[in-house]
């Protein structure tokens, strides 16, 4: 009877075992609204204007069921609600995905409290602590933004998380990442206003 | 027959877009070698050219008609990925003399960086890059400020004045396709509106 039990308990583990999804796996959520710049992606990106938003949102939402802790899935399905014009319903999975250091949902969830979209309210002190989470990651887009809002005074009355020697890094990193003439160019452009900033203010 | 040959012009017509030119007709070196981002492309845009197949490609298309100005900066386009810059000049230079933007504003971009061992020439740049945004290129409405605001062109005469140039900079905010673009944007303009070209 003893053997018996034993016997149970290990079959209920292997198949519990065996039936877990594995986090890594290419789900429908990620074939229609992976993004092209998320470092974190397992399917090819699919552009704002392609996707196809209410399935998205639909294999989202069954695949979030399965796993609600993937952080890559919760931010896919904030992304095909934002598309959605459904700010308010892309909130909680961003900011989860954000919390649990998905770099791209750090970025973006910056990005809409720097500019108070879909009637969420701006904060530019969240954007401050995020885009440096995601700078400190090596997301581009957080790497060039962080300095620019900094030289811009956009962060003015927020703490300043970096250094100026570390804004500096992330820029220096930002150039050997930058992998078109138009990325170039910004990141060029807001090096050169971030050093006479640094010169200004003798930082 | 007839109805065969109506049917198929139309077909190839309306499938090509607003790019066809009467008697036009995608070849094998638009097939291989079109950029994505030239308004002349009548095939899809190809970032990784097959260089040897383009090169043969665009040099029997351009035999056959050669004054094709998108088939010769088609030409110049995959001789200079090939390495072979002096080869890609006249071809590049033919279709900026006959109008393509594109040539226009790469053969600005190779001439203003130096690439490939030719020689800078800030003034054949600001010629090549001002025609190029006047015909709408996106690249050309960006670069151009930005050189004039950062006083690459000041042995040169500026051709556009500072009011064509802010048109340039609004119609590229308008053009700008994505987040890095309309940054861009956005910094050319108040490094422009702060020179003193501007003033």
């Amino acid at each position: 009877m003893r053997n018996l039990l034993v016997f149970m308990s290990f079959a209920l583990f292997v198949s519990a075992a065996a039936a877990a999804p594995d986090p890594e796996a290419v789900t429908e959520c990620d074939r229609l609204a992976s993004h092209g710049s998320d470092p974190e992606r397992v399917a090819p990106g699919v552009s704002q204007s392609e996707m196809r938003k209410a399935a998205a949102i639909a294999a989202c939402l069954a695949d979030t069921d399965l796993q609600p802790d993937n952080r890559r899935l919760r931010y896919l399905l904030g992304r095909a609600y934002f598309y959605s014009g459904r700010g308010e319903d892309a909130m909680p999975h961003l900011i989860f995905a954000a919390d649990a250091g998905h770099r791209q949902a750090q970025f973006v969830l910056g990005y809409i409290y720097d500019g108070g979209l879909q009637g969420v309210e701006q904060d530019r002190c969240k954007t401050e602590s995020l885009w440096l989470r995601s700078a400190r990651q090596g997301r581009f887009a957080a790497l060039v933004s962080y300095s620019h809002h900094v030289t811009r005074g956009l962060f003015d009355g927020c703490e300043i998380g970096a250094s100026a020697d570390e804004m500096t890094t992330f820029l220096e990193t930002a150039k050997g990442m930058a992998s078109d003439y138009f990325r170039r160019m910004w990141t060029a452009d807001v090096t050169a206003d971030f050093a006479a900033y640094r010169e200004r203010t003798g930082q | 027959m007839k109805l065969l040959t109506s049917v198929l012009s139309a077909v190839a017509l309306f499938a090509a877009g607003p790019a066809f030119a009467e008697g036009d007709f995608i070849t094998e070196c638009d097939i291989l070698v079109s950029h994505g981002e030239d308004p002349d492309r009548i095939a899809p845009g190809v970032d990784d050219v097959l260089l040897f197949a383009g090169r043969a490609a665009c040099e029997d298309a351009v035999a056959k008609d050669p004054d094709n100005p998108r088939l010769r900066y088609q030409l110049g386009r995959v001789l200079f990925y090939s390495g072979e810059a002096q080869a890609s000049l006249p071809h590049l230079g033919f279709a900026a003399e006959a109008g393509s933007e594109q040539a226009q504003f790469v053969l600005g971009y190779i001439t203003d960086e130096g690439l490939q061992g030719i020689k800078k020439d800030p003034c054949k740049v600001e010629d090549l890059w001002v025609r190029s945004a006047r015909q709408g290129r996106f690249a050309a409405r960006v670069s151009y400020p930005r050189h004039v605001a950062h006083g690459k062109f000041e042995s040169c005469g500026i051709q556009a004045s500072p009011d064509e140039i802010r048109g340039f900079l609004t119609a590229a905010a308008d053009q700008a396709d994505g987040y890095y673009q309309q940054l861009l944007v956005a910094e050319v303009t108040d490094t422009y509106e702060a020179s003193s070209h501007a003033k």
